[in-house]
């Protein structure tokens, strides 16, 4: 049997787990108050019930409390997700009457763990407030040092200066010990008993495989409260998110008259600019849907350029084979879910401020966004290759690049030209619509009509957008035919 | 007798997740122009065995001498040029399967190619022409420009020995080279193993699961369980209480010829 204090990763994950879940739950209940209270009780409709500042701990500790009693049960979705369960220390399955009692002595246990970590606290504290008391004069009035601290005379504010840490040392260190012994009390124990309440009840967490090592069929899935869970969080996510996102099919037809009127104004095609410059924008139709393919091009080939070197670098395969080289890949692979999850949109409105409206603020914006989008595609496809060729190019005695050049590059090429083109299918719709927020192309024009409500202009506009849009992706199906 | 050309003390090779023992103090030493075979159940440590040799694995503890230097102890630099001596080809062929066979022979040179001629391609003619030679070695030749994945099983496995045979080994590790193919082929793909160890006096270290194989081309068997060496001797030694032994009480032995 394995000795020594191990850091239970899954017990942790199913935990955080379960509490996230039972977080959800309390949230989704104080919504629900506020709603029935304001939508149904008060008659004033706008009026929302202002959550109180004790709602958050009252919340955090109640879920807390709510999801260590569920994981008792050994059969929450905690547990379900990290394949564990809850069984005897021989390996047999406890029962439920022993799960149910074992719940309050769980809970014990926690409290107690909670307890050791304040007790341990106690020093730190103790000797925090004595710094600050000296520092500022001021303190708390347990700690006399600190409030006498230049109000007394020089040897009697020592005095008290040494005469309280020594009380807070002897103190914390007896907070410290008792901390301790209730840890060890609590936490200790042998054959994966490792808590007060596994010790008394025998029971341990332990991975699914177990049970299914002894042929025990696992229950179905709604007989369990993992299940239910799951089915009872389904529907309070509908029904919340129902309310919150104020959800009315009756407005889709109660206001259907204003929009066929202006499915009629945008339907009286207006194509006097396209060729001819609009005299406010100095700029026409034709003109900015060039700028706009040529946008999307340079970005696509800038993401290419720049994520092929990159995606080697954040290839867990590749560069795990130190800490230097691991340090490299989680570097790069912040850089890629960062830069990936702010919209280009939102990247268009940074460099719209940073290098001025335009063009080149339109094309930094697809180029970063899809430098981060292919870079992780294409290392996800460099994790994905085959191992086998490259240990028989590293036991040739190749160096590193050798064994990328001849063992990686021949294995992802046709994935790397399949995200290219599916990227630069993305680049040419997002390039229509920059312009919006400032980064040129026909989206600047299709706004600026839109403003003035030059409805038979925005309409020739978008009938633009879709040609030049469906023109691409048949080329791009072109090219991706003869690729393949 | 001729001196002993691989020395093997101590290896040790723990797995760090699960905690698994794969090689458990496995000391033994092979001469100049042996063709050892190691036998064992799968999961016995044959090929973290072999390549725990060529640290394509990093071993835990032990020594591994070849020639008389420690390659546990060997830098990147010298690990090249050690790897370079030992030609290995494995169960899954491990060819790149979307280049041509020409490309995948010619990475056999690597270790011997600098590093700007083997990023532009440019081989010397030296290797070129030694790749031809390979490929009529192995009976290939006129399947150079054919993409790997369109050979078959055998013709692949011959892909890899022409690719160990560019290195010019001193040494050859086969790593269950014959598992993935039919009786007949597995014959053959031996016999140029055979060959290459009797007309170039290369060393041969061939992990196998037939014993009829074994004992036809082996002149030496050694046989691992649980990362033990449980025999060490001549294939002939092999008889059913051995045999039991090496692979449990169950097993039977199945003939292949």
């Amino acid at each position: 049997m394995k000795r020594g204090l191990m850091f239970p990763k899954k017990r942790v994950g199913a935990f955080i787990t379960d509490w996230v879940i039972w977080l959800y739950i309390s949230y989704s209940v104080f919504f629900l108050i506020d709603h029935w209270y304001t939508e149904i009780v008060a008659v004033r409709p706008y009026y929302k019930v202002p959550f109180p500042w004790y709602g958050w701990p009252i919340a955090i500790i109640s879920s807390l409390l709510i999801a260590v009693a569920w994981e008792g049960l050994g059969t929450s979705i905690g547990f379900r997700a990290f394949g564990l369960t809850l069984i005897r220390t021989d390996g047999s399955p406890l029962t439920l009457r022993s799960r149910l009692k074992r719940i309050p002595l769980d809970l014990i246990s926690w409290a107690l763990s909670l307890m050791v970590g304040g007790l341990m606290l106690v020093p730190l504290v103790g000797l925090g407030t004595l710094f600050r008391g000296l520092s500022t004069g001021t303190g708390i009035s347990f700690i006399p040092a600190a409030s006498l601290w230049k109000l007394a005379p020089w040897y009697l504010s020592l005095f008290y200066v040494l005469l309280s840490f020594a009380g807070i040392i002897v103190v914390g260190a007896g907070c410290v010990f008792v901390a301790y012994r209730l840890a060890e009390w609590t936490w200790s124990g042998s054959n994966g008993e490792q808590f007060w309440c596994d010790r008394v009840f025998h029971a341990r967490v332990a991975p699914n495989s177990e049970i299914e090592d002894r042929g025990i069929t696992p229950k179905r899935w709604f007989a369990t409260s993992w299940g239910i869970m799951t089915l009872i969080l389904i529907v309070i996510t509908f029904y919340v998110g129902w309310l919150t996102t104020g959800i009315d099919f009756g407005n889709l037809i109660r206001r259907a008259p204003v929009t066929i009127d202006l499915l009629k104004r945008l339907t009286a095609l207006d194509f006097t600019h396209f060729i001819t410059p609009e005299p406010v924008l100095r700029d026409s139709i034709g003109s900015a849907i060039v700028e706009t393919i040529f946008m999307a091009l340079l970005a696509t080939l800038f993401g290419v350029v720049f994520a092929f070197p990159l995606s080697f670098l954040g290839a867990r395969n590749i560069m795990a084979t130190g800490p230097a080289g691991w340090l490299i890949y989680t570097i790069t692979r912040g850089f890629f879910n960062v830069v990936r999850s702010v919209e280009t949109i939102v990247w268009a409105l940074i460099f719209a401020v940073w290098v001025s409206f335009g063009p080149f603020a339109g094309v930094m914006a697809l180029a970063i966004h899809t430098i981060a989008a292919l870079g992780k595609l294409y290392s996800e496809q460099v994790e994905s290759i085959d191992p086998g060729p490259l240990e028989a190019i590293a036991s040739t005695g190749a160096r590193r690049w050798q064994v990328i050049v001849y063992g990686v590059i021949p294995q992802i090429i046709p994935s790397y030209l399949a995200f290219t083109m599916y990227r630069w299918d993305i680049n040419v719709r997002m390039s229509t619509i920059i312009g919006l927020v400032g980064g040129g192309g026909i989206g600047r024009i299709l706004f600026h009509y839109k403003n003035d409500l030059r409805w038979g202009e925005v309409g020739a506009v978008i009938v633009v957008i879709i040609a030049v849009v469906w023109a691409m992706d048949y080329v791009s199906g072109l090219v991706r035919e003869k690729i393949a | 007798m001729a001196e002993a050309q691989l020395v093997i003390e101590h290896l040790t090779k723990v797995y760090e997740r699960g905690e698994v023992l794969a090689l458990d103090d496995v000391s033994f030493s092979v001469k100049k122009g042996e063709f050892l075979i190691l036998i064992g159940l799968s999961g016995s440590g044959k090929s973290t065995l072999l390549r725990c040799i060529n640290r394509l694995i990093e071993p835990t503890s032990g020594k591994i001498l070849l020639d008389g230097v420690d390659i546990t102890k060997a830098k990147t630099r010298d690990l090249r040029q050690i790897r370079r001596k030992i030609g290995m080809i494995f169960q899954q062929f491990n060819l790149v399967k979307r280049s041509s066979v020409r490309t995948n022979v010619l990475a056999g040179r690597l270790g011997y190619t600098s590093m700007w001629r083997s990023l532009s391609g440019r081989f010397s003619k030296q290797d070129l022409e030694r790749t031809e030679v390979s490929l009529d070695r192995v009976g290939l030749s006129e399947k150079m420009h054919t993409r790997a994945d369109q050979l078959s099983g055998g013709q692949q496995q011959r892909v890899g020995i022409a690719r160990a045979l560019m290195q010019e080994p001193e040494l050859l590790f086969a790593d269950e080279p014959v598992s993935a193919l039919d009786p007949a082929t597995s014959n053959s793909v031996l016999q140029y193993l055979e060959q290459m160890n009797q007309e170039d006096g290369v060393t041969v270290l061939c992990a196998l699961h037939f014993l009829s194989l074994a004992r036809r081309y082996g002149t030496r068997i050694i046989a691992l369980k649980d990362g033990k060496i449980v025999f060490e001797g001549l294939p002939k030694e092999i008889d059913d209480a051995r045999f039991k032994e090496i692979y449990g009480e169950d097993a039977e032995e199945v003939e292949i010829r």
